[in-house]
């Protein structure tokens, strides 16, 4: 007991010295330009932020992506994918026969999650589409498109959820949405010799059809696409493992 | 053409590719495959740096800056990566025979072997957060891959630091970055030297530490990196340990290009040394306690971590080539233990009291483990001879005597742990009985040439230390602090 009550001390101490040292250096914080002025004069499409993610720093929006793919992988361990041939389970899961349970909402959740999904959707379409131009992109159209799946799946359960994604076809979603990110910057590559190289044309075609006036827009709107299916796949299939031992049954060799 | 970020883009793609695929019979197949192409790829780059999306340097006020993202490749960081992916393809080889082997194994070793790839390479603070957080995310899918309640914990407490311990590297980078206004390291390093300090700096630096210590397994988040290497599978520990130590010197090396020609480079080397010699000392006490032979292993694999971190805090070119080379040596003879400590947790089990007298049973596998624990005590003529000598050196020249007091007496330590290891498992007499039992477990062809070859590379560079000390003594001159 009174080695805790010590420790907790200690603790107690260092987490106050390390929170003040933290207040201070963030109180006391001036911030430099340097090479942002060059961010914020080149235009190379209308959003800003869009430009710095996915034309100057490209590599780290891959590399928040690939964050995002390996902690679904190993959600996947707990709860999925990694629970492939494992004997014991089967002794575990033999019993219950792999029915969701209908929590019981009222008719009022359930006509409201419909149109309140469809309408989520559409507009993580467009942020997705747009977001070279307007606010958002792939990263916050995912969001919204898993955020509307989720909606409906909490309202109906996964059983009679309107919005059927299988677990399969997400999975493919999301290899999809990585790989086209990867392989886009592949092809820059191959034509420049840059890795993610922001391809303006080929042959005099523009990549991708958008009024004049708005930059080189290039390949940005289909990393855009590529982050939304990654994002809007990844986090619905989380989603889907958490609420479901649908899967867990398919993976230990049942059903 | 430079194909420089195809070290780091393959083994992405393959990672999503195999985590696609993972239910497929050609698993085996397909890892093999995988294992030769990864042997290719440190030879692709060119030395000299590559500029991500074509965008170079830009001037601004007379000042260059690097707008995009930099990686750059020397002899230095082609070795690492060589012995990396060396290591990384061991694994993937031992791992197919392996029971119950699924892609998604496969998977996160080669992102692993990619984001530390990646570590290495950048010159980019912020890429550099990036692929450490996906490192230290891989990691914990490694450990709970083993399947036990007791690797699920530690994967989960290691993840739950691991949140709080990136967060504050991203404050970290975060700060620096409002400092001097760009995320190029070598940039910032030279805009920290030009205008006075703020407070800001010294907060990041604060947390730059914080970050290296859970990255590199330092005290005082030694216990984690301990649970991780001695609950998983020990093969799967060898590629773990070989990530820790390699985000060690990566980080330290960003350590040193940052603050190292600052005034407060004297009190930052006191608390990176301060660090190092407590990884030392608590990882050779708490190994001297141990009874399990893979627990044994995970605190050695702390106590040397303080070895690499003492060499490059130190500054000097001696100092940061000594802690490199240790570093390389570590990994390969630590890999081959782990190795050794697999074969001997299948033939029987990983408590050293419940074994004994394999010495009858498999004499080859015997000798090669006896090889690289000489080489993990530092005898001649293994390679970890050769770098504690240079540590050793590195450290008298920078006037601290009694550090080498320190190291030699670290050393007798691991000596006597490693021997009493050695005469459990190998030597102590057993019955006829267990013999026969010993002899009906089938040891892989895989295993036992993985450690061969590992063993060879230890007697290799133990012989010839030249091989990989030219390559670094140049780099080592450019990053040391006068």
């Amino acid at each position: 007991m009174k080695i805790t009550i010590t420790r907790e001390i200690a603790v107690s101490l260092s987490f106050l010295l390390f929170g003040a040292g933290v207040f201070y250096s963030i109180y006391s914080i001036e911030v430099v330009e340097g090479v942002n002025a060059l961010y914020t004069q080149v235009m190379i499409v209308p959003n800003f932020v869009t430009a710095v993610l996915f034309d100057w720093r490209g590599f780290d929006t891959l590399g928040e992506c690939l964050i995002l793919i390996t902690s679904v992988l190993v959600t996947g361990m707990v709860f999925g994918k990694g629970l492939f041939n494992w004997d014991f389970l089967r002794e575990v899961y033999r019993e219950e026969d792999g029915k969701d349970v209908d929590l019981g909402f009222t008719p009022i959740i359930k006509v409201l999650a419909v149109p309140m999904a469809v309408l989520l959707m559409v507009l993580g379409v467009v942020v997705i589409l747009g977001g070279h131009i307007t606010p958002g992109g792939g990263f916050q159209g995912g969001a919204l498109i898993s955020a509307a799946y989720v909606l409906a799946m909490v309202a109906f359960g996964r059983g009679r959820c309107p919005v059927r994604f299988t677990h399969r076809f997400l999975e493919s979603l999301e290899s999809f949405g990585a790989l086209l990110f990867l392989i886009l910057g592949l092809i820059g590559m191959i034509l420049s010799g840059y890795y993610l190289f922001n391809i303006r044309e080929i042959y005099g075609i523009p990549l991708f059809p958008s009024p004049p006036g708005i930059g080189d827009v290039g390949i940005i709107p289909y990393l855009n696409i590529g982050v939304g299916l990654k994002v809007l796949a990844g986090l619905s299939t989380i989603t889907t493992l958490l609420v479901s031992h649908r899967i867990v049954s398919k993976n230990i060799g049942r059903g | 053409m430079n194909l420089l970020p195809l070290i780091v883009v393959i083994p992405l793609l393959m990672a999503i590719v195999f985590s696609y695929i993972y239910r497929s019979k050609y698993i085996r197949l397909l890892t093999l495959l995988m294992a030769l192409v990864l042997l290719v790829l440190p030879l692709l780059g060119l030395y000299g740096p590559y500029f991500f999306g074509g965008h170079g340097v830009v001037y601004i006020e007379g000042m260059p800056f690097v707008s995009g993202i930099l990686y750059t490749l020397n002899p230095l960081k082609e070795t690492l990566i060589f012995t990396l992916m060396l290591i990384g393809v061991l694994v993937l080889i031992i791992s197919t025979r392996e029971e119950r082997l699924s892609g998604t194994f496969t998977a996160l070793v080669l992102m692993g072997l990619a984001s530390v790839s990646a570590v290495i390479l950048t010159e980019d603070l912020f890429n550099l957060y990036v692929f450490y957080e996906i490192a230290a995310i891989t990691q914990a899918g490694l450990v709970i891959l083993a399947g036990r309640e007791e690797a699920y914990r530690s994967a989960f407490r290691y993840l739950l630091v691991g949140t709080m311990a990136g967060s504050i590297l991203l404050l970290g980078v975060g700060l620096l970055l409002s400092a001097t206004g760009s995320l190029n390291i070598v940039d910032m390093g030279r805009y920290l030297a030009l205008k006075p300090l703020t407070p800001t700096v010294y907060g990041a630096l604060l947390m730059l530490i914080v970050g290296l210590a859970y990255g590199g397994g330092l005290p005082p988040f030694h216990t984690l990196k301990v649970d991780l290497y001695s609950r998983t599978k020990p093969f799967v520990a060898a590629i773990l340990q070989t990530y820790s130590k390699f985000i060690l010197i990566a980080l330290m090396l960003v350590i040193l290009k940052l603050f190292g020609g600052l005034p407060i480079f004297n009190t930052t080397r006191g608390v990176l040394i301060a660090l190092s010699v407590f990884a030392m000392v608590f990882g050779t006490v708490m190994a001297l306690l141990q009874d399990d032979y893979r627990r044994l292993l995970a605190y050695h694999t702390v106590s040397q971590g303080g070895y690499v971190a003492l060499g490059l805090a130190l500054g000097t070119p001696l100092g940061i080539v000594a802690g490199i080379f240790h570093g390389i040596n570590h990994a390969l003879y630590k890999s081959a233990l782990f190795i050794g400590a697999h074969i001997v947790e299948k033939i029987k089990s990983p408590y050293m009291r419940e074994v004994g007298g394999l010495l009858l049973a498999m004499p080859t596998v015997t000798f090669l483990i006896l090889c690289a624990k000489l080489a993990s005590i530092g005898i001649p003529p293994f390679n970890g001879f050769q770098s504690k000598l240079l540590l050793a050196e590195a450290v008298m020249s920078a006037d601290m005597p009694e550090l080498v007091i320190l190291m030699l007496i670290v050393s007798i330590g691991t000596f006597l742990y490693m021997m009493k290891a050695f005469y459990l498992i190998f030597l102590k007499p057993c019955s006829e009985e267990q013999l026969r039992e010993y002899r009906e477990v089938r040891i892989s062809k895989y295993h036992i040439f993985s450690l061969g070859l590992l063993v060879l590379l230890c007697i290799v560079l133990g012989l010839y230390p030249d091989m990989v000390l030219d390559r670094l003594l140049p780099l080592g001159e450019e990053i040391a602090i006068e």
